[in-house]
């Protein structure tokens, strides 16, 4: 039985079609403003790298905040849930996963089988978010894939303490009007999101192994200050963005 | 019956009407003089006339309140009535003193220890007081007889809410919500005439997808009603709501006032028989200790808080009830609304929330 998950989320659109069990394609594009066009694209991308057509996927799960925008989906599940079941998947010892997004950032207990034991979101500020570092590279004129790398290669950490992106953002051009080094700006900008989010995971019960899933779990810079931050090592496995669309596939097999 | 969300009527048609804030405010003391009190819950629109005069981290039950006074929306009441509660509403009471001089401020003194030895004379003399700054305004004494009928008419009212609980798992929280608060809103006299004698019906907006014996069974607990789209998403999500803990729920109309004897008296002890509100203390009537024998009682699989924004005595009340109900292995979640609320990010927290516990 074919099933596939599809995951429409603030930046980002994703999908996976498994297969049998087997993880056979994924695929991720930017969202745009057309959601459910966005979605029909991605399944399309991913069934074609699976040489399948719609009538071979029996069930299809839709999640993220556009889950209600998938045509055709059989069934909507909260991302909370597919990313525990995804990141289950991609590392069955998980007990937390941190899932910073576009849009949210997510803190998530987890137990046998990857369900969802408790769970603390913060979408209210965008300062524990990928728009937080979008934002960011944008000021400094950088480009947002080598971000992390060059926040690594700071010897020290400017302080960025505003707790908005806005006010952030000027705090940026503060220390640039006072001759801060790129790099420890970049460096302060990263110090500052893993504070954020590890504050804020600080309210579930953290247990290793820690998995970070999202976009952001690509920045290694992130990564870093985070495990700095909650003194856990964090694992972040290939498929990290896709954790999502994986969780919702695999609840399709349900 | 007509559609639940329309039970309420516009403040100008009520007569006198009284408007009042907090959970402690003698509703039948101004009914007996003429009053109609009428609950001003917020609205999601903002004028913005509140800001200049407030601190920005007032919640927006205060805000939405001082707004609406100060865009006029609120020019046909002819009094309003504060009971002392937090920090926010004592802060209020010189706000509207000063700014909405047109409309009549009572404010009433609850005590804050209600077990305390000399709590029940102090209640006794707030009562009398505010009896006779009532009687100064209107010009009319307030006779024993007449305080009487309203017990007696709000007791109606009261056991017509205590059996609309008791059938809280037969309705769409929306609906269930959109009757309690309509009962904050309408006339008592209405109130009672249209839901008594009449089987309340459940609505119809409960997810299909999750019949009643297999829906979510949740209580609720925060300050006041909160916004409806909790109520609508809650709804959506096919759960149900089997009580509450609402400072504005299930709490106020639990305890009648003895019809009986010195009226005073009977408003009073009822005042001081009701679960407190975070900002009340009472030794061996706690909180927790309540919550906790509700979701015994209901069966009730967890418990949503619905805080709002910037209130201080339900935040550290939080914390208290979430340790409890951690130790009890019971399930919760806290939501924090805004005035207006994000639909989306709420339908994500109670949703993850329901596949949760299911």
């Amino acid at each position: 039985m074919y099933t596939a998950g599809v995951d429409v989320g603030a930046i980002t659109a994703k999908a996976a079609i498994f297969g049998d069990g087997e993880l056979l394609a994924t695929a991720i594009v930017l969202a745009g403003y057309d959601r459910a066009a966005a979605a029909l694209q991605i399944l399309d991308q991913a069934m074609s790298q699976a040489s399948l057509t719609r009538e071979k996927i029996a069930r299809l799960v839709a999640t993220g905040y556009g889950r209600v925008q998938v045509p055709g989906a059989d069934r909507t599940v909260t991302e909370i849930t597919c990313h525990a079941r995804g990141a289950h998947y991609l590392c069955p010892d998980v007990h937390t996963v941190i899932d910073i997004g576009g849009q949210d950032s997510k803190g998530i207990a987890v137990g046998a089988g990857g369900k969802v034991l408790d769970f603390v979101m913060n979408d209210k500020c965008a300062a524990g978010t990928g728009r937080f570092l979008e934002v960011m590279a944008h000021a400094l004129e950088a480009d947002l894939a080598d971000f992390g790398r060059l926040a690594l290669s700071a010897p020290r950490r400017a302080r960025i303490s505003s707790t908005c992106t806005v006010f952030a953002e000027s705090e940026v051009v503060t220390h640039l009007a006072a001759g801060t080094p790129r790099p420890e700006i970049i460096a302060g900008i990263h110090d500052a999101i893993a504070a954020r989010v590890a504050t804020m995971v600080g309210r579930i019960p953290i247990q290793d192994t820690v998995v970070l899933t999202g976009g952001v779990a690509h920045n290694a810079g992130v990564t870093r200050m985070l495990e700095e931050k909650l003194g856990h090592t964090i694992f972040v496995p290939e498929h990290a963005q896709l954790a999502g669309a994986i969780g919702a596939a695999l609840i399709a097999r349900e | 019956m007509r559609e639940a969300r329309n039970l309420q009527s516009p403040i100008s048609n009520l007569q006198s009407p009284l408007g009042f804030l907090t959970a402690y405010v003698p509703e039948e003391l101004f009914h007996a003089a003429g009053f109609t009190p009428v609950f001003i819950f917020h609205t999601p629109d903002d004028h913005g006339y509140a800001r200049a005069h407030l601190p920005g981290f007032t919640c927006w039950v205060v805000g939405s309140a001082l707004d609406q006074a100060l865009a006029g929306r609120l020019d046909s009441l002819a009094g309003m009535a504060l009971a002392q509660t937090c920090d926010t509403v004592q802060g209020l009471t010189d706000l509207w003193q000063r700014n909405v001089p047109d409309i009549p401020l009572f404010h009433f003194g609850m005590p804050l220890r209600l077990d305390g030895p000399s709590a029940r004379a102090y209640l006794l003399a707030e009562l009398q007081s505010l009896r006779e700054r009532v009687q100064a305004l209107t010009g009319h004494p307030i006779p024993d007889d007449a305080l009487r009928e309203s017990i007696a008419l709000y007791n109606r009212t009261r056991a017509l809410v205590r059996r609309l609980y008791a059938h809280a798992a037969d309705f769409a929280p929306s609906d269930l919500y959109a009757r309690v608060r309509a009962a904050f809103q309408t006339p008592k006299e209405t109130c009672n005439q249209e839901a008594g004698g009449k089987k309340q019906e459940a609505g119809g907006r409960i997810s299909p997808l999750l019949p009643r014996s297999c829906a979510p069974l949740f209580l609720l607990a925060g300050s006041a009603l909160a916004d409806p789209v909790l109520f609508d998403v809650l709804a959506q999500a096919g759960t149900r709501v089997v009580g509450d803990l609402l400072d504005l729920g299930e709490r106020y109309f639990a305890v009648d006032a003895a019809e009986d004897g010195d009226p005073l008296e009977a408003l009073a002890d009822r005042l001081l028989a009701l679960v407190p509100t975070p900002t009340k203390h009472h030794h061996q009537r706690t909180r927790a200790a309540h919550l906790l024998s509700l979701v015994r009682e209901r069966r009730a699989h967890g418990v949503i808080f619905a805080r709002q924004k910037f209130c201080k005595p339900h935040g550290f009340d939080y914390v208290q009830l979430a340790h409890a109900l951690d130790r009890a292995g019971v399930p919760h979640l806290l939501v924090e609304l805004e005035q207006a609320s994000q639909v989306g990010q709420l339908c994500t927290r109670v949703e993850a929330f329901v596949e949760m516990l299911t």
